[in-house]
């Protein structure tokens, strides 16, 4: 029988003689659990943020490109709403940040213009070790941080000199005008451009990403990382798509930012 | 030697008989999963099953907590009166359906002479015939030569994270599970945010403070779970809510009450060692993967 056999059956074959601190509860996987630990933070518990939203009466019309305004903001202000009471919960806990934060939109059966908002993520306490002499973790605003950074990236970022100051979201609803006839009939059987449908995509998209930035500015952030840019159609038909740029803003907790070497490996799995 | 149980069907009591005569195990262990669980000193004991069909039903009456006055969340686990008490019984049944699942797997576990069962995987099907089918299936392992323990662990991450726990200093303790049911009655102005007729954008106050509630509860529930297993800390994956909503069953014509089901299931662990004491010390590099990017 290997040493860590031995061990861990001795350990799981008297639980009850264990010393029982706290139990911490968490949504990481094996992987973050282990480097979320191994960069200095401690999981104190889940925490999760849940708005139930009534998206409001938007009028369309039908052949133009435009944002749909009320969309726009219904879908902003859920998830922010499901985020802050998130970070509530972690600030109850005492925690100095949030990390692994999912985002989620559900539909439930209330009817077609409800959705629900989620967020989750694992609250964590920064140990003595974390980050060097950095202590100062949490945000302006003396909240935890949010993050959604998986556990490996979270590691490398703490590694690199830098800390993550909360989640950022930039959300653009956009109508694609539906092609009139005549448009149709000049391009039938002809490859080209559909430039209504170019411009329009570019324009939400642009325009998302624009609000992540302006959201990234007001938390005085040096840059957004692991910025993800979707696009949803939720309930709304072909037409009408959400944009949505996510991404975490980062400040530097010291003045270098190298890391040890990174060894190369081949992957074979 | 442990002998096989009575208690399992005479079909698995013969799977598990021809084991341990043939020293042969089945295992669905892919092979990846097979060289990290050895990686640690555990090898395959045998596929390990257990299933159970309950029938899930609402017990006894219900009864709206919310007559009159200001309308409050009611969660199962959290609080002891009146309306929760009507839904303890399910809460109860659900936990008790998944646990005897996972009971006589270990059960199998035991009589293949394992330590534990890892990659364990958790369903619920709806039975044709009627009532739930919950099951529990996965892989029996053992460390060669180690003493049998009191009661096995189950695991329901995969041999790889098994490993990487291991050598970490941590062990897993047991599959734990939060369940949460909360009721609110559904009063008229939280009728009217969720109707059609209300025109802007707003959050419906009273079904959020249900579903905050009731996926609080759910991780309360399995925190408790987790310190009934003398665990330390619990790794889960997701939580699932979903709603229902049911007659008030007070005067009122009409009148609804909304209720919500939370679940979320997770391994306990439990740590062995201090950590990076055992050899060797199992710490991360960065490395740079010369693998293809988008394979996992």
């Amino acid at each position: 029988m290997t040493e860590i056999a031995e061990a861990a059956l001795r350990q799981l074959d008297d639980l009850r003689r264990a010393k029982a601190g706290p139990a911490f509860t968490s949504d990481l996987s094996v992987d973050e659990f282990l480097l979320v630990g191994e960069a200095g933070f401690q999981p104190l518990g889940l925490v999760v943020g849940s708005s139930i939203y009534q998206v409001g009466y938007q009028v369309k019309m039908w052949n133009e490109n435009t944002e749909l305004g009320v969309l726009s903001r219904a879908m902003t202000s859920g998830r922010q709403l499901a985020m802050d009471k998130m970070q509530f919960d972690a600030t109850r806990l005492g925690a100095d940040g949030v990390v692994g934060v999912r985002l989620n939109v559900f539909r439930h059966e209330f009817g077609h213009d409800i959705a629900e908002f989620v967020a989750i993520g694992t609250a964590v306490k920064a140990d003595p070790r974390a980050g060097g002499r950095w202590r100062n973790w949490r945000t302006n605003a003396a909240r935890p941080f949010t993050s959604n950074l998986s556990g490996q990236d979270f590691y490398a970022l703490i590694k690199a000199g830098y800390a993550p100051v909360g989640m950022v979201i930039g959300a653009c609803v956009y109508q694609i005008a539906h092609r009139q006839l005549g448009d149709v009939i000049g391009t039938l059987r002809q490859n080209v451009e559909l430039e209504k449908f170019t411009r329009g995509l570019y324009d939400a998209r642009e325009l998302a990403m624009g609000r992540i930035q302006t959201a990234a500015k007001k938390l005085a952030a040096e840059g957004i990382v692991a910025m993800e840019l979707h696009q949803n159609s939720h309930t709304w038909g072909s037409h009408t798509t959400e944009f949505l740029a996510i991404g975490t803003a980062i400040k530097p907790i010291r003045g270098t930012h190298e890391i040890e070497r990174p060894a190369v490996v081949l992957d074979l799995s | 030697m442990s002998q096989v149980p009575q208690d399992l069907p005479s079909t698995a009591r013969a799977r598990l008989a021809e084991i341990k005569a043939s020293g042969t195990w089945g295992s669905a262990l892919s092979t990846a999963e097979f060289a990290a669980i050895r990686s640690v000193g555990f090898v395959p004991a045998g596929q390990a099953f257990g299933a159970a069909v309950f029938s899930i039903r609402n017990a006894g009456t219900y009864d709206c907590p919310t007559r009159y006055g200001r309308p409050a969340v009611h969660t199962a686990g959290s609080s002891s009166r009146s309306a929760a008490n009507t839904f303890g019984p399910l809460v109860r049944a659900l936990y008790q359906a998944r646990q005897t699942a996972i009971d006589r797997m270990v059960a199998e576990c035991v009589a293949l002479d394992g330590h534990g069962v890892v990659g364990v995987r958790l369903d619920v099907e709806p039975f044709p015939a009627g009532g739930l089918e919950f099951r529990a299936l996965g892989t029996a392992i053992k460390a060669p030569g180690g003493p049998p323990l009191r009661r096995p662990f189950t695991c329901e991450r995969s041999g790889q994270d098994f490993a990487k726990l291991m050598l970490a200093g941590w062990a897993p303790v047991a599959i734990v599970v939060g369940i949460s049911i909360g009721v609110r009655h559904v009063d008229d102005w939280t009728a009217f945010q969720a109707s059609a007729a209300a025109r802007g954008n707003a959050e419906v106050g009273g079904h959020t403070e249900l579903a905050n509630q009731t996926r609080r509860d759910a991780t309360e529930q399995l925190r408790l779970h987790v310190r009934k297993h003398h665990g330390s800390g619990v790794v889960t994956r997701e939580m699932e809510l979903w709603f229902e909503d049911f007659e008030c069953g007070t005067e009122q014509k009409g009148a609804k009450d909304q209720m919500a089901q939370a679940t979320i299931v997770g391994t306990a662990i439990t740590r062995f060692g201090p950590k990076q004491a055992l050899s060797p010390p199992a710490s991360s590099q960065l490395v740079l993967s010369l693998g293809d990017r988008d394979r996992p």
